[in-house]
């Protein structure tokens, strides 16, 4: 008896498991639409809209980037080299230097000669003690703002402080911005003054080659696992974040490129140092506080502005990286649970909140447990060929299908990778993925789930290898 | 087993068949869409091939013509029936290179070609038609800025926003009367864009701007878009104009954006107008009145100045700090400086002769 009920639980597990995997995958899906028809305007408005000329043009907005950096001593001198070469007409850069415990500090003010300085902060959110601001000799608008350890919200929120312009760039200390990166994220704040912040594409650096700070080269990394890595940032990007901007409910801009309005940010307290997911949490708060205030706004993506990044390429640091971004997410949507499924909310209560939650939240327990169903089932005898081929085409057939749509698009749209053996390659990474990696994956955002109640924060330790740069005309090592 | 036989067993069961069915069909989607990225890289290289050859036997003769040592008749010669539109979009990239005469003559070789632009100013697309507005205002300003100036009624705001900067680019003072009237379609744009893009067409503009932002009739958003393009102009008429607003508007953005113009252009018979903002409510009115006290004020506002350099807005202060230095007042700042406050390292930094 208790055998039958077991194995009818089992089955009716099986099936629901089926459904959801539907579901997931055609909400996927129907995102993936909205960014074809988006991306397709976007790239006819690029023709319209001359950036030469938006350059030229003395309205453009003041903007600061925030470079928080901890212990980036490997990347900081020429990831400040970098945005010291970024084209945008009124800019200043505030490098946060979070209580680095090694040469991040020195190294700054050897390579940009740092003098102590005073700046007075404008904003008043609660940070950890700032032990000194520095500026650049040679570059006027680079200042050095060295703080006590925080975590890269708290740095940010120091940066924030410090601002004196009415827009700010938050990115990753390692990134790597392209020249017109500022300009191109910068424009939906131009044209439409209701914008409170705009994300841009973050890329991987890994396989490029780099030339004075500047992504010159740009190809597929030569280990498989950063490949992978390629194929799921132009999913996220190109079919996830393309897709939510087209149905104006962008929840999420990454902390390594995000342009934001100072003033509001500062209203809404800055970013929360309580979360591992800061910044998708601001988004959201930014998006409730609009709401509740009744503000209009607009919180866009903009799929051309690209700032590189270095990716995991260990199992151990990668699992990591999931396991936070998981916790983030799990945080962030706990935190405004309120707007789950509330018409107050409008769209984003109804149609982005419950997505996440039930979507994206979940999906690594029901991935996991599903295969582990499937395979008990099948140990058991009781998976019909109806099953295993409904269950494979859901699980697989369905991914390699959501994943040749973001390759598509990125062929549509942008065509970064000009070689041709590379989109072979990123053909076959669409196909491979689903078989070994995105079930790891999978396993490590569950194991995000289960550590999210451990409450555990930090940055995350990611060992740089640095960008394997070198001046113009300088050899690379062995060639 | 056989393909029939195959067949046979999944016709069985119909769930399976459908599924069997909807799978081959998504299957065919995915592969489809995987065939639709190689096509469109089989394509998009077989252009840019294409138009990398004729744009590599253009551009030699173009040279020559664009230095008077061939006709245009040469390169049009080169121009095959089906290769207009993309000749015109290959000048209008060499225009950007050339400039005075030389930009003249790309004007003219665009000339026969620019008839094929016009159909796309009746697209439904509304990114083509501004793209069309945008070709014929840079490479054929001079015959159709009838065209564009229409377009600044066009329904879609994008076209109506490339058809003002095309005019505001060209320079001529007579259509900015004609941008002005169609500035409540622009509301969405950033004003300090709006303002720069009027004051792109010089200081004939003015005159115009100077009646808009006196003018009440106009919104104040468009009044203080004015006040910033006369600013960007440094636009000394504009100051009693701006001493009026500053006395009847209470209009927080407009309030600001004049003075931050006063900031620029004003004099001494307009501090009244300028004193009675220091102590306004809003920290953004009461930085903007300071720092036009720092540039304009006596030394009767010293005080003023000071009692800023303490407000509880940082922004208040900084721009004190910045009009106490403005004016001259080194002993103030020292004593500002010497004093055990927070901000005394501000004052001392300017006294060193370091950026606030």
């Amino acid at each position: 008896m208790i055998e039958r009920v077991l194995l009818g639980l089992l089955d009716a597990f099986n099936a629901l498991v089926l459904i959801y995997f539907v579901v997931l995958n055609t909400g996927y899906f129907i995102t993936g639409l909205f960014a074809f028809r988006s991306l397709r305007r976007y790239v006819r408005r690029l023709r319209s809209l001359d950036i030469e000329d938006l350059l030229g043009s003395t309205g453009m907005p003041p903007i600061t980037l925030i470079a928080p950096a901890f212990n980036e001593e490997a990347t900081c001198v020429e990831a400040t080299r970098s945005l010291l070469t970024l084209r945008y007409g009124d800019m200043e850069i505030l490098v946060c230097n979070d209580g680095s415990k090694d040469a991040t500090l020195e190294r700054l003010t050897e390579a940009f000669d740092l003098e102590p300085s005073f700046r007075l902060p404008t904003g008043e959110v609660p940070t950890a003690g700032v032990r000194g601001v520095y500026r650049s000799r040679t570059h006027h608008v680079l200042w050095v703002i060295d703080k006590e350890n925080g975590g890269k919200a708290d740095t940010l929120n120091a940066g924030l402080n410090y601002c004196r312009t009415p827009l700010f760039c938050a990115m990753d200390a390692d990134s790597l911005l392209e020249r017109e990166a500022l300009t191109r994220i910068v424009r939906p704040f131009v044209e439409d003054a209701r914008t409170i912040a705009a994300g841009g594409v973050i890329r991987i650096i890994n396989g490029c080659r780099v030339e004075e700070g500047t992504v010159v080269d740009v190809r597929l990394p030569k280990e498989l696992l950063p490949r992978f890595q390629v194929l799921e940032y132009l999913r996220a990007f190109l079919a996830g974040r393309m897709g939510w901007h087209e149905l104006d409910s962008t929840l999420i801009i990454s902390g390594a490129f995000g342009v934001f309005r100072r003033d509001l940010v500062v209203d809404v307290g800055g970013y929360a140092t309580d979360t591992v997911g800061e910044d998708m949490e601001l988004v959201v708060r930014l998006h409730r506080h609009c709401l509740e205030k009744k503000i209009p706004y607009s919180i866009g993506f903009v799929p051309d502005p690209v700032a590189w990044t270095e990716c995991p390429s260990t199992m151990k640091i990668l699992g990591r990286q999931r396991d936070r971004w998981q916790r983030g997410l799990i945080e962030t949507l706990l935190r405004h649970r309120r707007m789950l499924l509330n018409p107050r909310y409008g769209r984003i209560g109804l149609l982005a909140y419950p997505y996440f939650v039930f979507l994206e939240m979940l999906s690594p327990v029901v991935e996991v447990l599903g295969y582990v169903g499937f395979f008990i089932a099948l140990a058991l005898g009781r998976v019909s060929t109806l099953y295993a081929t409904a269950f494979l085409s859901v699980a697989i057939g369905l991914g390699i299908g959501l994943s040749f749509t973001a390759v598509a698009l990125e062929e549509l749209g942008f065509r970064r990778y000009p070689k041709r053996a590379d989109l072979y390659r990123l053909i076959w990474l669409a196909i491979a993925e689903n078989f070994g990696y995105r079930q790891l994956t999978a396993m490590w955002r569950l194991r995000g789930i289960i550590t999210v109640f451990k409450r555990s924060k930090g940055w995350g330790k990611m060992e740089r290898r640095g960008f394997g740069t070198r001046p113009a005309g300088e050899p690379r090592a062995g060639s | 087993m056989s393909w029939p036989r195959l067949w046979e067993f999944y016709l069985r069961d119909s769930d399976l068949a459908l599924l069997v069915l909807g799978n081959i069909i998504f299957g065919a989607a995915a592969a489809g869409l995987a065939v639709v990225a190689l096509l469109l890289r089989l394509s998009n290289d077989r252009k840019a091939r294409r138009w990398g050859r004729l744009e590599a036997r253009w551009q030699p003769v173009t040279l020559d013509v664009v230095i008077g040592l061939q006709p245009p008749q040469t390169v049009w010669s080169m121009v095959g029936p089906k290769d207009g539109l993309h000749f015109v979009n290959y000048l209008l990239r060499f225009a950007k290179l050339v400039s005075g005469s030389e930009r003249r003559i790309v004007d003219d070789l665009a000339a026969p070609y620019l008839p094929l632009v016009l159909p796309q100013l009746t697209y439904r697309t509304v990114e083509r038609r501004a793209r069309a507005v945008q070709t014929l205002s840079i490479l054929g300003s001079r015959t159709y800025s009838g065209i564009i100036l229409n377009a600044l009624d066009d329904p879609s705001p994008l076209v109506a926003m490339v058809a003002a900067r095309a005019l505001a680019r060209g320079g001529s003072p007579e259509f900015a009367a004609g941008i002005m009237g169609r500035m409540h379609r622009f509301d969405q744009w950033r004003p300090s864009f709006l303002a720069s893009m009027l004051a792109s067409m010089g200081p004939a503009v003015a005159p115009t701007l100077r009646s808009a932002l006196a003018d009440p009739v106009f919104h104040p958003k468009v009044r203080a878009v004015a006040a910033d393009a006369l600013r960007e102009l440094h636009d000394y008429l504009a100051a009693d104009a701006a001493a009026k607003v500053l006395e009847e508007t209470t209009d927080r953005g407009l309030l600001a954006a004049t003075l931050n113009l006063m900031a620029h252009v004003g004099r001494a018979e307009h501090l009244p107008a300028i004193r009675r903002h220091v102590m306004a409510t809003e920290p953004i009115v009461r930085a903007r009145a300071v720092a036009a006290l720092g540039h304009v004020g006596a030394e009767q506002d010293l005080p003023f100045l000071v009692g800023a350099f303490h407000d509880e807005s940082a922004w208040v202060a900084l721009r004190a700090a910045e009009a106490l230095h403005e004016a001259g007042a080194q002993d103030t700042l020292a004593a500002l400086a010497r004093a055990d406050l927070p901000r005394a390292p501000l004052a001392r930094q300017l006294l060193e002769g370091k950026p606030a």
